[in-house]
């Protein structure tokens, strides 16, 4: 009853957090050097971030759920869900250093902040989950660390291919923006 | 006569648990480290990294050989100095909130969180010495980024795993480092 208490304790803030931290690694990753504040870059950075930080969160809690299913089944899956998002903590200070160096700094690598942090996070599930068992156990940190470098890979990978949306999308709504107001030059 | 046997812990061990199990390096052997081993690592660990920025620059013909020396002596003092001095800070901070924890256990922590980076420094000027690479970004500064994992777990350790207390001053330290590092690098 007292764990349960403690993993519904403070949740909002841990979502808050982690929302946060995905929200600073998405805009980073795709701020543009020539104009830090442009919004289509700004939102685009937002929904990537969040998204990548939804399905990073859904696989570790997949993962880490195979691997323990003595504890679900005696804490339930709460305890599961619990580890990872007390891990997902640790993005903070990573998140803080990549706006730093994108808005204070003024620099354009970023990938290493995300990279980094991700596979912190997996270091930290792990530990969060030998916590509740009463014993660190190497299957969790393998798992962990395995997703974890799964999704720093796929991070990766991604961004410089999604690096070129905004332009798309800016584009895309300047010209529905002209169509709307000048008939597109067709009138 | 009895006997102490006094259990010899191999500071490779060390230095390769912290990179990739800080948890269980911090339970056990950091409190049996000498201080100066702890100093060295992180002092080593930044000369390696400053010295790449260096042979990277010299490598372009942007700077000369003298600024190759001067950055990794730069590097040192930057380890030697700031990394414990940080240590002493959060150690300081801690103590106020009532943390049980000895100074040199703090200052060894932090120092050796730098495990990482130094690895990543021996291998980078390595492939930058034998392949003429530039290694500056990829293995240096991912190795200094790797540290704020074992740093984060140090201070957590030293909080007795609150996360209230070590995630802001984690933040906080991580932010610290990241701009003293930026600064340092353009002297």
């Amino acid at each position: 009853m007292e764990q349960y208490i403690k993993i519904k304790q403070g949740r909002m803030w841990r979502n808050l957090l982690r929302w946060i931290c995905f929200i600073s690694f998405g805009v980073t990753a795709f701020s543009n050097p020539l104009d830090r504040w442009n919004l289509s870059n700004i939102g685009f950075g937002m929904a990537a971030g969040l998204f990548f930080g939804y399905l990073f969160r859904r696989f570790l809690r997949g993962f880490l759920g195979l691997f323990n299913s003595q504890l679900k089944k005696e804490k339930g899956k709460e305890s599961v869900f619990y580890a990872v998002d007390c891990g997902m903590l640790f993005l903070c200070p990573f998140a803080a250093m990549a706006l730093l160096s994108v808005f204070y700094l003024k620099w354009s690598m970023t990938a290493v902040f995300i990279s980094a942090g991700v596979m912190a996070v997996g270091t930290a599930s792990a530990l969060e989950m030998g916590k509740l068992k009463g014993v660190q156990e190497i299957k969790n940190t393998i798992a962990a660390a395995f997703v974890s470098y799964l999704f720093s890979f796929v991070w990766t990978l991604s961004a410089q291919w999604l690096a070129r949306a905004p332009l798309y999308i800016e584009g895309g709504v300047n010209l529905l923006r002209s169509v709307l107001a000048k008939g597109g030059g067709l009138l | 006569m009895e006997k102490v046997k006094k259990s010899r812990i191999s500071k490779l061990r060390v230095i390769l648990g912290m990179m990739l199990s800080p948890a269980s390096v911090l339970k056990s052997a950091v409190a049996e480290m000498p201080w100066g081993f702890a100093l060295a690592v992180s002092s080593a660990a930044f000369c390696l990294f400053f010295l790449q920025t260096g042979l990277d620059l010299y490598k372009t013909g942007q700077k000369e050989i003298g600024f190759v020396i001067l950055s990794a002596a730069a590097g040192a003092a930057y380890g030697l100095i700031f990394i414990p001095f940080a240590g002493v800070v959060v150690w300081a901070m801690l103590k106020l909130a009532r943390s049980q924890k000895e100074l040199k256990w703090v200052v060894s922590s932090f120092c050796l969180s730098y495990s990482g980076a130094l690895v990543y420094g021996i291998t980078g000027i390595l492939f930058s010495l034998a392949f003429a690479w530039r290694t500056s970004v990829a293995f240096g500064a991912a190795g200094v980024l790797w540290a704020a994992g074992p740093m984060i777990v140090a201070i957590r350790a030293t909080t007795d795993g609150k996360n209230a207390l070590s995630i802001p001053i984690a933040t906080a330290v991580c932010g610290v480092v990241l701009l003293s590092w930026s600064m340092f690098g353009q002297l």
